[in-house]
């Protein structure tokens, strides 16, 4: 019997489209994966399955009227995104928002950023199969989202925070009620890290995982965990402090190796210091007004302004311009994921679907966000 | 002997067997309603909390979200349907095995929610696959859409409940 | 952000006007090129916008190594009969996805990187929605007479 050597069988490379409905992709995003075997050779990324266009529609609205719109681009951690745009309408109009609202939107963002880390240790562990992780992640995560609805009204896409400041003042007792839940929050949350972070399968899978240099980071506008994870520390609030996070002590997690591993791990990292800033703003909270006077129909003075923040998933940035009327006349939003994105055509080559499906998890990316 | 023969095919002509093996499947499908998933944008956060731990679909029977359409009966369309979307919720939707339900959740998948006016959203994914029952919210609570689920139970066990007067 | 005064330096061609570099388009790679090479730039956005007379694209830098907050912007206008701006895909990674966007949105076209491919609006799709001057599809779901908000 003659030997067969495996490498002179002629084989075929096979096209898959995982996605856009499939459980693993975080959304309606479309991998065009070209196979050889279960090896991916390359692949394309397709998405705009959920663009509604939403920059079109802000030329159609009154600039309040648009706030809600903005928490429905990354809607894993809406109150976040309300932030950027008021921060761009204040720089427009040069309004100045009172203090204690300042600390209120810090209290609010730092929630919603630990319920959409949560969201995102959740989802990774639910990618490998994991479904009881799953379950402490999000039960933790309603304990946030309590905390959000009596605040605000809403439990997920929340319009907090507004153009001058917050939407209301806290409720009576909800000081209180705020520092327990974070107790909880840290008990889940340490749970889920006993479980996982040490975890053989889970190291497995996500140890070594694609991994990326700062420089590349870099090159590719990165930012965020994924950018910190790959050694580069770069976080808005602290490298250049907007709102009043420079009045506030709190580390910046940054990791090396730049793998799926890591990118997870910041996260875990990045939910106990931002535990750790709600805590020291709900003991500093001053009183007084929460939201300056901005007139009902409010026409700002023709010109542009930029903004930047540090949202769950990197900086986000808007840049609106105003021609002098009630209607915006263009809203742009920079979306983090859009940038993360774009490196997986250049990683994805020499990966199996599962190292794949680590991949895409550890880089948390809402395709409301891409899409807009 | 006769008689029994005679009796059976009676009943077997009059379809009322049929019908009481039909009550008993609905029984049993009404009790494990499995949905597709199908989460395009927030909804479908909303709908992952109410499968999760303090909203337990799985109380119903309704926590295993099938990824194939094949084996799934219930779609729960969660979110904006965008025009690129579109065929491809069509085609799911062909893939379903009957008996098969729609529950458009949310206010895009109903009407094109705030998005309506947009040059790329679907107004609304009646307008491409029937569907059994609307649940308004942006985004639904979590107890809106078990109440949705439990009545797409109620609407199979009977079907008489669900019926829209005709008028001439 | 460090001095704007070093960086125009740095970009031979660009204009500083308004606290932002203006910059020809013909000579944009070059200039752009020589900002990367000061070290710490990150291309982060470009944004365009439609002025009516003519098409704005601004290219946003964040400064890693100092006041990240105040960002760089590069602004490059062009002509609204054919828009055509040099792709920089070969200087900064990340344009990639930021260029196609911008062609598919309003219709500036890169040259100098290949076919250019729609990524948000479905393949078929006719037109460049963030035009003012782009009319939506006809569709007619909503009732007889309401103009909505068009």
């Amino acid at each position: 019997m003659s030997e067969t050597n495996a490498d002179a069988l002629e084989t075929q490379d096979f096209i898959l489209n995982m996605g856009p409905q499939h459980p693993s992709t975080h959304g309606v995003y479309r991998a065009r994966l070209v196979l050889n075997g279960e090896t991916i050779v390359s692949a394309e990324n397709k998405i705009g399955y959920l663009h509604r266009g939403m920059e079109k529609i802000a030329e159609s609205r009154t600039w309040a009227q648009f706030l809600p719109y903005t928490t429905r681009f990354d809607y894993v951690s809406g109150a976040l995104q309300t932030w950027g745009y008021s921060l761009a309408l204040e720089k427009l109009g040069g309004i100045v928002v009172p203090e204690r609202a300042e600390y209120l939107r810090v209290i609010i963002g730092e929630l919603q950023r630990i319920a959409s880390h949560l969201v995102m240790i959740a989802s990774i562990v639910l990618d490998f199969n994991a479904i009881t992780p799953w379950t402490y992640a999000f039960n933790a995560r309603e304990g946030v989202l309590d905390l959000l609805e009596s605040m605000s009204g809403s439990r997920l896409l929340v319009n907090y925070i507004v153009n001058g400041g917050v939407n209301k003042d806290a409720p009576e007792g909800w000081i209180e009620k705020a520092r327990t839940e974070l107790d909880k929050i840290l008990y889940r949350l340490d749970d889920f890290d006993r479980m996982i972070s040490g975890s053989e399968i889970f190291l497995g899978r996500t140890k070594g995982n694609v991994p990326i240099r700062g420089e590349e980071a870099v090159e590719w506008g990165f930012s965020g965990a994924c950018l910190r994870a790959s050694g580069i520390k770069f976080d808005l609030r602290k490298d250049s402090p907007y709102s009043v996070y420079d009045r506030f002590d709190f580390e910046v997690p940054c990791l090396t190796a730049g793998d799926s591993f890591d990118r997870y791990l910041v996260r875990v990292l990045e939910i106990r210091e931002s535990v750790k800033i709600v805590r020291q703003a709900l003991d500093g909270i001053p009183s007084g007004e929460v939201r300056a006077k901005v007139p009902k129909i409010w026409k700002p003075a023709a010109g542009e302004a930029y903004s930047l923040i540090e949202s769950a998933r990197g900086i986000q940035g808007y840049h609106v311009v105003s021609d002098g009327n009630a209607k915006p006349y263009r809203v742009h939003m920079r979306s983090p994921s859009f940038c993360n994105i774009g490196i997986i055509p250049l990683k994805a080559p020499g990966l199996t679907i599962q190292d794949f499906v680590a991949f895409i998890a550890s880089l948390d990316f809402v395709l409301g966000e891409i899409d807009r | 002997m006769e008689l029994i023969k005679k009796e059976a095919t009676t009943l077997l002509k009059s379809g009322a067997i049929h019908d009481g093996l039909e009550k008993v499947l609905d029984f049993c499908r009404g009790n494990s309603l499995w949905p597709v998933t199908f989460g395009l944008a927030c909804c479908a956060i909303e709908m992952m909390s109410s499968g999760g731990a303090r909203y337990d679909l799985s109380r119903f029977g309704f926590e295993v979200f099938r990824p194939s359409p094949r084996q799934a009966d219930l779609m729960i369309v969660a979110g904006t349907v965008t025009e690129k979307m579109a065929p491809l919720l069509k085609r799911i939707y062909d893939q379903m095995p009957e008996p098969k339900y729609v529950l458009a959740m949310g206010g895009c998948a109903t009407c094109g929610g705030p998005f309506a006016d947009s040059y790329s959203v679907v107004q609304g994914v009646d307008t491409i696959v029937p569907v059994d029952i609307y649940v308004p919210g942006c985004p639904p609570r979590p107890e809106a859409l078990i109440d949705a689920i439990l009545k797409i139970r109620a609407k199979l066990r009977h079907p008489e409940l669900a019926e829209v007067p005709v008028h001439a | 952000m460090r001095d704007i005064a070093l960086i125009a330096a740095a970009a031979p061609g660009a204009e500083i006007k308004d606290g932002a570099l203006v910059i020809e388009a013909e000579i944009l790679v070059s200039s752009l090129e020589g900002i990367k090479n000061l070290g710490g730039f990150m291309l982060f956005d470009i944004c365009s916008v439609d002025r009516l007379d003519f098409f704005e694209v601004s290219y946003r830098l964040l400064d890693m190594k100092e006041d990240a907050r105040e960002v760089l912007t590069v602004r490059v206008m062009v002509a609204k009969a054919e828009p055509v701006v040099p792709s920089i895909k070969g200087v900064w990674c990340s344009a990639d996805v930021l260029e196609r966007e911008v062609w598919d949105l309003m219709g500036i076209s890169f040259s100098g990187r290949g076919r250019l491919e729609r990524i948000l609006c479905k393949d078929d799709f006719i037109g460049h929605p963030l035009r003012k001057d782009f009319v939506a599809p006809e569709r007619n779901r909503f009732p007889e007479g309401w103009e909505g908000r068009r």
